[in-house]
């Protein structure tokens, strides 16, 4: 099992480290989708929305590939896929495998790192306040 | 102690009636678009034709009574911080600075600030570089 969580820690990490670099210095060039989903990629690219995006991707994949601050990774790469599952089911329903490994991945790592994560859903947190 | 106390639910139902609003604008009334060919223009279109923003106002209105009904706090900001960040992103790549438009963004930021500091307890787990795997 620890060699499990290691794997998918590591292919996760890379993944997001391949793609975030590759937005961001373009070695290779997927091909494009078409119709609004071309529209609405390539308004997201000519205003660099993308960089922003792959950022995240990369700073997320290079935390969990160096074991440090992995649930901040996880919790950095998780709205990044929501949205990359959102793009996929509403806007270009193709090609959508990559999506649904790196979910799986994802929700595999945060139950085996889940109790950096509990504490968010604890009813009625503790208020930290200072003696004011 | 009580000031902070007073501060935290002020900022709650602050954010969670701002979100709960914008979200069931967004949901329930025809919003008002930009108008298409401007690149932010066709952006707005596109996602609301395709119901991405739908998606949105519906995650703002479950984010923001999360926050509103307290007790699930931590969980309503996890929610609400990647959508302001996606907000802030919007105003600032398509150049809709201007004061009127960013006044809402500001307070919302400002009273994310506030509450993640006040709940910091809870995000703890996430901001740590010991934590393990439990398998």
């Amino acid at each position: 099992m620890r060699y499990v969580v290691m794997g998918a820690r590591i292919i996760e990490g890379l993944i997001f480290l391949v793609f975030g670099l590759n937005a961001l210095l373009h070695f290779y060039n997927p091909p494009l989708p078409t119709g609004d989903a071309l529209t609405w990629f390539g308004i997201m690219a000519a205003h660099h929305w993308i960089n922003f995006v792959a950022v995240e991707q990369l700073v997320g994949g290079l935390l969990l590939l160096v074991n440090r601050f992995v649930p901040l990774g996880l919790a950095l790469l998780a709205p990044v896929i929501v949205n990359i599952l959102l793009y996929h089911a509403l806007l270009w329903p193709h090609g959508y495998g990559a999506a649904i490994v790196v979910l799986i991945m994802e929700l595999f790592l945060m139950a085996v790192y889940w109790r950096s994560f509990a504490p968010l859903f604890h009813p009625n947190p503790e208020l930290k306040t200072p003696k004011l | 102690m009580r000031v902070m106390k007073i501060l935290v639910l002020v900022c709650r139902v602050l954010l969670g009636l701002g979100f709960v609003f914008f979200g069931c604008t967004g949901l329930f009334m025809h919003p008002q678009l930009p108008p298409r060919g401007t690149p932010m223009g066709d952006f707005a279109n596109i996602l609301h034709d395709v119901s991405w923003s739908q998606v949105v106002s519906a995650l703002q209105v479950v984010g923001g009574l999360l926050v509103l009904f307290g007790g699930t706090v931590p969980f309503g900001l996890c929610i609400l911080c990647p959508i302001t960040v996606n907000i802030w992103l919007f105003h600032i790549l398509f150049h809709a600075t201007a004061p009127a438009f960013i006044i809402a963004p500001i307070l919302v930021t400002l009273l994310e600030i506030v509450l993640l500091y006040a709940y910091r307890g809870s995000f703890a787990g996430i901001w740590t570089t010991k934590a393990r795997p439990t398998v």
